[in-house]
């Protein structure tokens, strides 16, 4: 068998265009996963049922498989009438899985904010809403800059999963050019190293906005 | 079939499950100790290798290296079988992870333990086994256990090079009787059946160690 060089070169095109999927899911799958988190953090500090639940949800999502979560919204939705494309499951896996693991991370910024900020912004008469926006917000993005960048690096590094249910990203499509062809060295190879340079480059990303956004 | 039928169907792959995460184990908590070691002990070049090496490891994606090994490997005369290619994809994965809280424990140990270790004369190889190593691994228990439960749900990778894992026993039984509800709940269920005592121990430990050093 060994290395066809030529083949090798053909695949590039589409594997590019494969990767293009793959970012738009990492993306939206972050914006989600952030909405998520937020939502979480929040949500577990709003109150005995809002604890409850947020917890337990993200004790199942910490506790079980990625691959697991996946299949589950992409089975079992359906019996329930709601028909999603395999990309929106995909990107709804995403958000949801890390979205409970930033959650984590939102709460342990939320208090890290010094207690007296909140009370001084309740004694001034802001509403719940505009001291989480206005006084809390701004002070625990400091905090967890640099955790949740590491979690979207996880989350692009995850979304090759999505190629498992049939989104033509990076993955699924060296899959399918292994399946026309019968040879899974090249188009594995390629993929793996673009995925490579993605990651490498994510990471000198999360750096910069680490160095840039510190805690006071 | 019934819920519990299901489940029984399913839990027939927990032995292969279990048998992967064992072997992952005996990979990666070596691979961390001694490349959390290194990297902390070389200088220079050398240490710079190691840093690539740990970094290839961690900075890749589980299932692209699994596929990578699984079908690469035949076209160059080497042949895994798929245990073992799970095994060391996913034990090197996670013990890149733990060499890197095993580096920062050891950093973390303070710099009077190891003054007060040469003034009594010890041996730099004896300074680290004696004063620096067994500090760090209490520090790095609760994260073991976390990459114990990380490794367990990692396995689940398996079931797509063909191992009849708990996964791939799902994957069969939707084949079989199509109850996407009832058998993708029942797999959640299993997962976190089996992670759940882990975490509640790892969180009984953290609390005791944290009371302890107060």
């Amino acid at each position: 068998m060994g290395f066809d060089t030529a083949y090798f070169w053909s695949l590039w095109p589409a594997i590019l265009q494969g990767s293009l999927m793959t970012l738009l899911a990492a993306a939206l799958g972050s914006v989600g996963a952030v909405v998520t988190g937020l939502v979480l953090a929040l949500g577990r500090r709003s109150g005995r049922a809002g604890l409850v639940v947020g917890t337990v949800f993200t004790e199942a999502i910490r506790l079980s498989p990625f691959l697991v979560q996946l299949y589950f919204l992409y089975f079992v939705l359906p019996v329930y009438g709601v028909v999603l494309s395999a990309l929106t499951v995909g990107i709804l896996a995403l958000s949801l899985h890390f979205g409970a693991f930033l959650g984590e991370v939102f709460g342990a910024g939320i208090d890290a904010v010094p207690k007296g900020q909140i009370e001084a912004a309740k004694a001034l008469g802001l509403s719940r809403f505009h001291y989480n926006r206005l006084v809390v917000l701004p002070q625990m993005l400091r905090f967890v800059a640099a955790p949740t960048a590491n979690y979207m690096i996880s989350l692009l590094k995850t979304t090759p999963y999505l190629g498992v249910v049939g989104v033509p990203e990076m993955l699924g499509v060296a899959f399918d050019k292994a399946s026309d062809s019968f040879r899974y060295v090249e188009p594995l190879t390629a993929a793996g190293i673009l995925f490579l340079v993605y990651s490498i480059a994510i990471g000198g990303v999360a750096r910069v906005v680490e160095r840039k956004i510190r805690p006071l | 079939m019934s819920f519990v039928a299901l489940l029984g169907w399913m839990l027939e792959g927990l032995g292969v499950t279990l048998t992967v995460a064992l072997y992952s184990a005996v990979i990666a908590f070596p691979f961390a100790l001694v490349f959390g070691l290194l990297e902390f002990r070389l200088r220079g070049p050398a240490r710079w290798l190691v840093a690539l090496f740990i970094d290839f490891w961690r900075s890749s994606s589980v299932i692209i290296l699994l596929f990578f090994f699984f079908y690469v490997g035949p076209a160059f005369e080497v042949y895994l079988s798929a245990y073992t290619v799970g095994a060391l994809v996913i034990g090197c994965n996670i013990g890149a992870y733990g060499s890197q809280a095993l580096r920062s424990a050891l950093e973390s140990v303070g710099a009077g333990q190891v003054e007060a270790a040469q003034s009594l004369g010890l041996s730099r190889a004896k300074i680290l086994l004696l004063v620096e190593l067994p500090q760090a691994l209490r520090k790095v228990i609760p994260i073991a256990g976390n990459e114990i439960i990380e490794i367990i749900k990692t396995t689940a990778n398996v079931s797509l090079i063909g191992l009849a894992d708990v996964t791939f026993r799902a994957k069969e039984a939707m084949q079989v009787a199509y109850q996407p509800a009832a058998i993708y709940s029942g797999l959640l269920l299993i997962y976190i059946a089996v992670c759940l005592p882990l975490a509640l121990a790892i969180r009984h430990l953290s609390r005791r160690d944290a009371a302890r050093s107060r």
